[in-house]
C-alpha cells in the first residue's frame, strides 16, 4: 500500500478509535447527550408527521363527506347543472368511475319551539349517496333517510343541542348561539328560500366531522317537489376507483361534452394545504429551536472535551498526529453522538407511532394518526447530522490548530 | 542484544540555533545561537538552571517548534526546509517522546496507549498488539497490559510512555524531565531503563533533566546557561554507579 495512503488510513482509524473510547468513558454524559439529540430528532419528526396526519385526516374527511373525488359543478353563470340523468348515464359508462350522487343545495330557516336558525339543506338520493360518500354511515342518533322518505329530515350535529355533543366534548353547540334544542322523533318547521314551508320529522342526527355537521339533509324527491325543478343539481359528486387518478378522470369527463365545471378533490383541498402549511411553519420553528439546542449542546460537549484534553492533544500531535487527525477525532465524536441520538430517536418515534396507531388523537375533524414519510425521515436525519457536524467543527478545528508546545503545557 | 557503538556522525547537529519568544511586547531570547552535535547511539543529558533554555532546545530538536533562526540537521537533513507534513512524519516514524507529566490517555488501557503511534502509522492491529506486548515486557509491565493508567503508579505510567515512544522503532528519543514527578527510586528505574534501551537498541536519547545525579548517569552532559552552551563535559559511561545514585538520593 502507498505509504501516504497507509498513514492516512491509520490516522483515520486512530481518530475513530480514540473518539469511541472518549465517548464511552463517561456513560452518563453520553446518555444525556444522546437523549437530547434523540428528543430533538423526535421533535422535528413528530410534529411534522402529525401535521401530515392532520392534512391526511382533513383530506380523507373532505373526500368522504364533502367533495368525493370529483365534483361536476355549474359552469359560468349557470345556477345548476342541467340534464343530470343524462350526465349520470354517461358517467356510469366510464370504467373507473364507481358511482355518482347529485346534490341540490338550498338555504332554509329551521324552527323549533320559536327558535330559528339558518342552514343549508342538501337534497340527496340516499341509495346513491351511500355509494359516494360516508354521510349515511355517519348517523349517530336515529336513522338516515331512505329514497322514498317524505317529511323526514336528518340534521347535522352542529345544528342541534344534543346529549351526544355533551358526551364527546367536541360539539360546537357551546360556541353557536343558535342551535335547536330538538331531539330525534320531534318535529321542526323548515322555511325554504322560495318561501315554502314544510314540517319535518327529525329522523336522525349525523356526526360527520366537517361541513356536513352544519347541514340538514332531505331527499331529492322532497326538494324537487318544493322547488318544482327536475333533472337539475347544484353539484354531482363522482367517486373513482383510485383517488390519485382524479386529474385523469377530470379530463375524461370533460371529453364527454358535459356542460359543467369538473373539479378534483385536490383543488378543493387547497385550503387544507394552507391550514397545514401554517401549522407546518410553527412546527418548523419549534423543530429548529430544538435543533439549535442540540447544536449548542454538541458544540459545548466538544469544546469541553478539547479543553480537558488540551495536553493530550499536544502529546498526540507530538507523537505524530496530523492536525486533520485531531479534527477528525472530535468531528467523529460529534457524528457518533448524533448517530446514536438519531437511532434512539427512531426507536422513540416508533414507540410513539405504535401508541398513536392504537390511540389516535381525537379531533372534531376525526382521528389523527401521525404519518411518517420517507422524505421526512431523510430530511430530519440529514438536518440533525449536518447540525452536529457544523456545531462540532469549530471547537474541533480550534483543537486541531493548537500550538503543540502550548497544548503540552496546558495553556 | 549486545552493546551498540556510538559513531561520531553528528546525527543531530544545530548551527547558530536561536529562538526568541514574544511575551507581550517584550522579546525573550530562549536560545542565543547554539551549536551542538549529538552522535548516533548517544545518551545525552541536557542540563541547566531554570530558564536556561533546555526545554526550548529539546522542543527545537524534536521538531515540536520552529527556530527563529539557525538550522537543525537530523541525519544530515536540514529540517528547516521541511514542510509541516514531513516534520509530523519524522516525529511519528523516527522520534519518540516522553514528557514530564504522565502523558497517557486515561480512557485507554496500558496496551492501547502503547499501540497508538503504530496505529497512527497505519500498521495492522495484530502487528501493533504484538509489538506493544514485546515493549511492555521490556519495560517490565507485561502483567499490566489491560490495566488503566489510573491503576498504575507514576513510575509505571512513565514506563508505559517509554514503551509508547519505542513503538515505531525510533532512532531518537526525546525525554523532557521524565523523572520530575517521580520519587527517587522510580526515577532511578527510569534512567536505568533508558541506559538499557540505549545500550541494547542503540537508540539515541536526549534527555532534559535538572537533577544533577541523574544527569550524571547519561554518557554526556550538555549544559545550557542563558540560552547558550555552558560547558560541555564528556563523561565515561556509569562514572556514577547505581549504588552511588541511591546513596545521593538518600542523602
Amino acid at each position: 500500500m502507498n505509504n501516504g495512503l497507509k498513514w492516512a488510513k491509520g490516522s483515520a482509524k486512530t481518530a475513530f478509535f480514540l473518539a469511541l473510547k472518549d465517548i464511552f468513558k463517561d456513560k452518563k454524559v453520553t446518555c444525556l447527550v444522546v437523549l437530547m439529540i434523540a428528543f430533538s430528532f423526535v421533535n422535528l419528526m413528530f410534529f411534522t408527521s402529525f401535521n401530515y396526519g392532520i392534512s391526511n385526516t382533513m383530506q380523507d374527511e373532505m373526500v368522504n363527506t364533502v367533495s368525493s373525488h370529483l365534483s361536476i359543478e355549474p359552469k359560468g353563470d349557470d345556477e345548476t347543472v342541467k340534464n343530470v340523468a343524462s350526465i349520470e348515464k354517461k358517467l356510469n359508462l366510464i370504467s373507473g368511475i364507481t358511482a355518482s350522487s347529485p346534490h341540490i343545495n338550498k338555504y332554509a330557516s329551521l324552527s323549533y319551539k320559536g327558535n330559528s336558525i339558518t342552514a343549508q339543506v342538501v337534497a340527496i338520493t340516499p341509495t346513491k349517496e351511500e355509494k359516494v360518500t360516508l354521510i349515511p354511515q355517519k348517523i349517530k342518533i336515529g336513522e338516515f333517510l331512505s329514497d322514498q322518505d317524505s317529511g323526514e329530515i336528518v340534521l347535522g350535529k352542529n345544528l342541534v343541542k344534543t346529549k351526544m355533543n355533551d358526551e364527546d366534548g367536541w360539539g360546537m353547540d357551546e360556541f353557536m348561539t343558535d342551535v335547536l334544542d330538538v331531539d330525534v322523533g320531534e318535529k321542526i318547521i323548515v322555511t325554504y328560500d322560495n318561501g315554502k314551508t314544510r314540517e319535518y320529522h327529525v329522523k336522525g342526527i349525523i356526526d360527520a366531522g366537517m361541513g356536513p355537521d352544519f347541514n340538514a339533509y332531505v331527499t331529492t324527491k322532497e326538494i324537487e317537489e318544493i322547488y318544482g325543478q327536475k333533472n337539475e343539481a347544484s353539484q354531482i359528486l363522482v367517486k373513482l376507483h383510485d383517488r390519485d387518478s382524479a386529474e385523469e378522470y377530470r379530463l375524461i369527463i370533460l371529453q364527454q361534452g358535459i356542460r359543467g365545471e369538473v373539479k378534483t378533490w385536490m383543488e378543493k383541498a387547497e385550503f387544507i394545504e394552507k391550514i397545514t402549511g401554517s401549522i407546518g411553519m410553527i412546527t418548523v420553528v419549534m423543530g429548529y429551536i430544538g435543533l439549535l439546542t442540540v447544536a449548542a449542546t454538541i458544540a459545548i460537549i466538544i469544546y469541553i472535551n478539547t479543553t480537558h484534553k488540551k495536553r493530550l492533544i499536544g502529546v498526540l500531535k507530538a507523537i505524530g498526529s496530523q492536525d486533520s487527525t485531531v479534527l477528525l477525532l472530535f468531528l467523529t465524536e460529534a457524528i457518533i453522538f448524533s448517530v446514536f441520538g438519531i437511532a434512539v430517536g427512531i426507536v422513540l418515534m416508533n414507540l410513539l407511532f405504535v401508541y398513536f396507531t392504537y390511540s389516535p388523537m381525537t379531533t372534531p375533524i376525526g382521528p389523527i394518526y401521525p404519518e411518517v414519510r420517507l422524505s421526512l425521515i431523510i430530511t430530519t436525519l440529514r438536518t440533525v447530522l449536518i447540525a452536529a457536524i457544523f456545531s462540532g467543527f469549530y471547537p474541533a478545528w480550534k483543537a486541531a490548530k493548537q500550538n503543540i508546545i502550548r497544548s503540552i503545557w496546558g495553556e | 542484544m549486545g552493546g551498540v557503538k556510538i559513531s561520531n556522525d553528528g546525527f543531530i547537529r544545530t548551527e547558530a540555533l536561536k529562538k526568541t519568544y514574544l511575551m507581550g511586547k517584550i522579546k525573550v531570547a530562549a536560545l542565543r545561537g547554539v551549536d551542538l552535535t549529538v552522535d548516533t547511539g548517544e545518551f545525552v543529558a541536557l542540563m541547566g538552571p531554570s530558564g536556561s533554555g533546555k526545554s526550548t532546545m529539546l522542543n527545537q530538536l524534536g521538531l515540536l517548534d520552529t527556530p527563529s533562526s539557525g538550522s537543525i540537521f537530523i541525519d544530515n537533513v536540514n529540517t528547516s526546509k521541511m514542510n509541516e507534513k514531513k516534520r509530523v512524519e519524522l516525529r511519528l516514524k523516527k522520534f519518540g517522546f516522553i514528557f514530564q507529566f504522565f502523558s497517557l490517555f486515561m480512557e485507554l488501557s496500558t496496551i492501547e496507549n502503547v499501540m497508538l503511534p503504530m496505529m497512527l502509522s497505519g500498521e495492522p492491529p495484530r502487528e501493533c498488539k504484538k509489538r506493544a506486548l514485546e515493549l511492555l515486557d521490556i519495560v517490565e509491565l507485561g502483567d499490566r497490559v489491560k490495566h488503566m493508567p489510573s491503576e498504575l503508579s507514576g513510575g509505571q505510567q512513565q514506563r508505559v510512555a517509554i514503551a509508547r515512544s519505542l513503538m515505531n522503532r525510533p532512532k531518537l528519543i526525546f525525554a523532557d524531565e521524565p523523572t520530575a514527578n517521580l520519587d527517587s527510586k522510580a526515577s532511578l528505574e527510569i534512567i536505568n531503563l533508558f541506559k538499557r534501551l540505549n545500550k541494547e537498541t542503540g537508540v539515541t536519547i536526549v534527555m532534559v533533566t535538572h537533577e544533577e545525579e541523574l544527569g550524571k548517569l547519561a554518557e554526556r552532559i550538555i549544559r545550557l546557561r542563558d540560552g547558550k552552551l555552558d560547558t560541555e563535559s564528556e563523561e565515561e559511561e556509569l562514572t556514577v554507579s547505581k549504588e552511588d545514585v541511591e546513596v545521593i538520593n538518600i542523602v
